[in-house]
């Protein structure tokens, strides 16, 4: 009698977590299964921080830049301000950060400035051009110079870290406001944290 | 009486045209983007509506608070975005262009004032057949 109980509590567990999954399954983000390690030697947040430890334990969502972009760039910090405002009613445990792909024009100070400017809050990450370009790698990702214009180009995308420090999901931002991203991001860290039961 | 009434009229006469060309494109929600002091470029955006039959072309800008002005668009290409210039912009007739970020926007560089959020300066916007039409943009983040 009660094997039968548990194995009924148990079907019904499961059952109502596959229904939560499927109600929190995002529509733009791209969960990847499995997780990637993240390559982040030399890499560090402006306290001095390691970027493996900054990234330990917590969600991350993520995005790369540099201070002298004038539309995407402020645009991605504008949004993470606002993504941070909406998670201080209700905190969320998750934290943003900002790679520089110009480490060497962003200096800390002025690197400090910039995200100061838009939010404390936002982490910024930096290491050597060598470091960074191994970091943007393991995200799939590159960045340079175009030859002709000699602008840069990067990624646009934004990559979320799951509290293990591996690369879990990431969302194309195009025209998704705030309140969808961050529909996006809960839907993302809903469904793993609920995958990590069954 | 008559000759004010018809110096009125041939005032209005003359004042038409242009002023059918300026209400004939509609430009709103001007704003450029706060930075911290320092920055050497920021963007402009702003919405146009053609509301004539003709096409028009937006072939310069011009600001208080910038050197120079130039048209770039963000261009997204295998989820990796850089900018490119346009020499000019077309208004297709009963159009509307929107330039807003990740997309066309106005690059001020040369700043020569602090971006101050909450203020408001103008631009000038040169068309080819409208003329020039000065919108104020508010500075924010």
């Amino acid at each position: 009698m009660k094997k039968l109980l548990a194995i009924v509590l148990l079907s019904m567990f499961t059952i109502a977590t596959l229904i939560i999954l499927r109600q929190r399954t995002p529509k733009f983000a791209q969960i990847l299964d499995p997780q990637i390690s993240i390559k982040s030697e030399g890499m560090k947040d402006l306290e001095g921080q390691a970027v493996k430890d900054l990234f330990q334990d917590r969600w991350t969502v993520l995005a790369f830049g540099f201070t002298s972009c004038p539309d995407i760039c402020p645009n991605t910090l504008s949004i993470f301000k606002k993504l941070l405002e909406m998670g201080q009613n209700r905190p969320d445990g998750i934290q943003y950060a900002f790679v520089t792909i110009d480490p060497q024009t962003d200096t800390t100070s002025k690197f400090k400035n910039y995200l100061g400017f838009f939010d404390l809050r936002i982490h910024g990450i930096y290491g050597s051009p060598e470091a960074t370009e191994i970091f943007a790698k393991s995200f799939a990702s590159t960045f340079g110079k175009d030859p002709k214009s000699n602008r840069l180009y990067h990624t646009l995308n934004y990559f979320i870290v799951s509290p293990d420090g591996k690369w879990a999901a990431y969302i194309k931002p195009e025209s998704l406001n705030e309140e969808t991203l961050m529909k996006e991001i809960q839907a993302v860290k809903t469904n793993l944290e609920w995958k990590g039961f069954l | 009486m008559m000759k004010k009434f018809i110096s009125a009229f041939l005032l209005s006469c003359l004042a038409s045209p242009s002023a059918s060309y300026a209400a004939s494109l509609k430009v709103t929600n001007a704003w450029i983007r706060a930075l911290p002091p320092g920055a050497k470029a920021t963007a402009g955006y702003l919405v146009i509506e053609n509301e004539k039959k003709q096409p028009d072309k937006l072939i310069s800008a011009s600001t208080t608070i910038g050197d120079s002005l130039e048209f770039h668009e963000t261009v997204k290409e295998n989820g990796m975005a850089s900018m490119e210039e346009r020499s000019q912009i077309v208004i297709p007739p009963g159009k509307v262009v929107r330039f807003k970020p990740g997309s066309l926007h106005i690059m001020i560089m040369g700043i020569k004032e602090p971006l101050k959020e909450g203020l408001e300066v103008p631009i000038l916007l040169n068309f080819e057949k409208a003329g020039t039409i000065k919108v104020m943009a508010s500075i924010k983040k």
